[in-house]
């Protein structure tokens, strides 16, 4: 074989890889293929996005939706709960997981997109597992910002959060039965620091904000779709926990006014992770399914899909317009270091002022009963 | 022949129970369970403000469904029973095609029909008979109520026709032919001999109505959606809390007990069931 001949077919080669890499999530993976089985948000399994993904790849889905968060633990360390490959962790969320042992470490072998994220995800130890371990505990893939929903045609664009507490909204505001999101709706709303609400400030003026809303509650919804389901219905007019993804979703439902905002005192931040369970019996499904959430055009149409960000620079050209615009991704890191307030620390020191999940699930309680 | 049934009970009822019995016991914290002998939960529960107010919550749902159920199941049954004889079989076709669809869809279907923009709402406006939609219709105790009678009342209706339709015509007619009244012989035959079903119905009612947990969330307000069954569901499936979901569940296994010893004095005082010889 002459040089020039052996240069063609290498050059062809590279070429090749590098555009299948570009365009083909989750090519990479050896052994994938048969059945994969998700925990997770509704929509979060992508169904319809992801169809071409998984008919060229034979990988046949099952789902269970969670209702919040404490779901996850209770189902996979239940009778049952080793059947799941995959479920979704927020970043508050991954140490107190992976402590109580349902999370799988991963490594940029298994999901090798994880190499290429924002240095604020890929260098932040809210997802790594241990300090000095290149391991990952799960795969942040989807992130914005949680404001308020309302119908535009019925009430004002909110600009405080303050607003859910205006008696003029009495009986029309909705939210859901998760306590963390409203302990950080009123935590933000009080201009408390979110990585460090202590007692006091947990028994006193949060507390206290939060009865304060619950006169206003319509209902506390069983979950978030259900809560997006009265707003969509137009059984209120403002939505606590608000998300972009809901206004897409009454458009589809032909309900044209419902908008998004992020108020006055700013948006609290969230960031949503795969993980691969511990017991997972289909792990390179499993794997295979992160990956195609990180990179390419899978990627770009679950952001697309949602209205959420990505986590992926190389993804951020195809998104659509309307996506890209949602968030500043020409100085990504300074808006997730700087302007996106996380909830992260329920899962404190012995000794340190800091509320635990068992506190604000117990306030929560209380609040509902009272 | 008992030995079968002796099984059932035993695998199905009573094992399940002692195991529930043992983790009300034990030691719970972060999602960690550990075996031990404490009374801390039980403490909590006869203690803290909160399983008071949840009492309530639970009675004032409880109560009047039991009450309105059996009343308004009694009240069918009767007519079926003794008045309806041309179509008594098309009116049990209706009462039991009700309880084949499921449970979840009944269940939201009460939303499409009492929501703002629901059935009923849009009715009552084009009618003119309000102005506005009428807001307690959905999100508020009496819709909870109304919703569990709509669930429970084809299972009273069934118990109290079984009982009714047999008992004897001759009996009754008997009993008017010695002066007495329709109402007099309801209540001095009817009633009495269909007493056990009414004491069935309303156990069952009472039972079915206080551990409801999906009617009371889906379609209770605020501050009626918290009952024992929405508790002791957010305990198991939620929080993980193992031991305080048993502790509730004995709790409330015992409060049935009383309730069902309270209910059957209360029918044999005043004459509905038969007395104990």
């Amino acid at each position: 074989m002459l040089r020039r001949d052996f240069l063609k077919i290498a050059g062809g080669g590279v070429a090749s890889f590098g555009l299948s890499s570009l365009f083909n999530a989750g090519s990479s993976n050896a052994d994938v293929g048969g059945a994969l089985n998700l925990f997770t948000w509704q929509g979060y399994d992508l169904t319809k996005p992801f169809e071409s993904w998984r008919k060229e790849r034979k990988i046949e889905q099952t789902v269970k939706y969670i209702n919040n968060q404490f779901d996850v633990v209770s189902i996979l360390k239940g009778p049952g709960g080793d059947q799941f490959d995959v479920s979704s962790a927020n970043q508050a969320y991954t140490h107190l997981f992976q402590r109580l042992g349902i999370m799988a470490p991963i490594s940029v072998e298994d999901v090798p997109t994880l190499a290429k994220m924002y240095p604020f995800f890929r260098n932040s130890p809210i997802w790594r597992w241990a300090d000095n371990d290149p391991r990952y505990n799960s795969v942040p893939w989807t992130w914005g910002a949680i404001g308020i929903n309302y119908l535009s045609d019925k009430v004002e664009k909110p600009t405080s959060w303050n607003t859910l507490l205006d008696p003029k909204h009495k009986g029309r505001v909705g939210t859901y039965d998760d306590a963390f999101n409203n302990v950080s709706i009123a935590a933000i709303a009080l201009g408390f620091d979110l990585t460090k609400i202590s007692h006091a400030q947990l028994s006193g003026p949060i507390r206290d904000w939060l009865l304060m809303l619950k006169t206003n509650l319509k209902t506390i919804s069983l979950n978030i779709g259900d809560q997006q389901n009265l707003l969509i219905n137009k059984e209120v007019d403002l939505m606590c926990v608000g998300i972009t993804l809901v206004s897409n979703a009454a458009k589809a439902a032909g309900v044209e006014t419902v908008e998004f905002t992020v108020p006055s005192e700013g948006g609290f931040g969230f960031v949503d992770a795969a993980f691969v369970s511990a017991t997972a019996p289909n792990k390179e499904n499993a794997f295979a399914f992160c990956e195609a959430l990180l990179s390419g055009e899978t990627a770009a149409a679950a952001a697309n899909e949602f209205l959420q960000a990505v986590v992926v620079p190389s993804v951020v050209p195809l998104l659509s317009p309307a996506t890209r615009a949602l968030y500043p991704y020409e100085d990504l890191d300074n808006y997730l270091a700087n302007g996106l307030k996380l909830a992260v620390n329920f899962t404190p020191e012995e000794g340190q002022d800091i509320v635990t999940f068992a506190e604000i699930n117990a306030l929560w309680t209380e609040i509902k009963a009272s | 022949m008992g030995a079968p049934l002796a099984t059932v009970l035993l695998v199905g009822v009573i094992v399940p129970g002692v195991i529930l019995l043992a983790y009300s016991f034990f030691h719970y914290s972060n999602y960690e369970i550990r075996p031990a002998l404490q009374f801390g939960w039980y403490k909590d529960i006869f203690t803290q403000p909160i399983y008071r107010i949840v009492l309530w919550n639970t009675l004032a749902l409880a109560l009047p469904t039991t009450l309105l159920s059996v009343a308004g199941g009694y009240v069918l049954a009767y007519y079926i029973a003794f008045v309806a004889k041309r179509s008594r079989n098309f009116l049990l076709l209706l009462i039991v095609g009700s309880l084949l669809a499921s449970y979840l869809a009944r269940v939201y279907a009460w939303r499409t029909l009492m929501g703002e923009h629901g059935i009923v709402n849009t009715v009552l406006q084009y009618a003119r008979l309000v102005d506005q939609p009428i807001g307690w219709l959905l999100f508020s105790r009496i819709a909870v109520i109304l919703a569990e009678i709509n669930l429970i009342m084809p299972l009273t209706a069934l118990i109290c026709y079984a009982s009714l339709s047999s008992v004897p015509d001759d009996l009754r007619e008997a009993s008017r032919d010695l002066g007495a009244g329709r109402v007099q012989t309801l209540f001095r035959i009817t009633l009495p001999i269909s007493g056990k079903a009414i004491f069935g119905s309303a156990a069952l009612s009472f039972y079915l109505s206080s551990g409801d947990y999906v009617t009371p969330a889906l379609l209770g307000g605020p501050t009626t959606s918290i009952t024992f069954g929405t508790l002791i569901a957010q305990q198991i499936v939620t929080v993980g809390n193992y031991p305080l979901g048993a502790a509730i569940s004995v709790v409330m296994v015992l409060s049935f007990l009383v309730y069902t010893l309270l209910l059957a004095a209360v029918l044999r005082a005043i004459g509905f069931a038969p007395r104990v010889r």
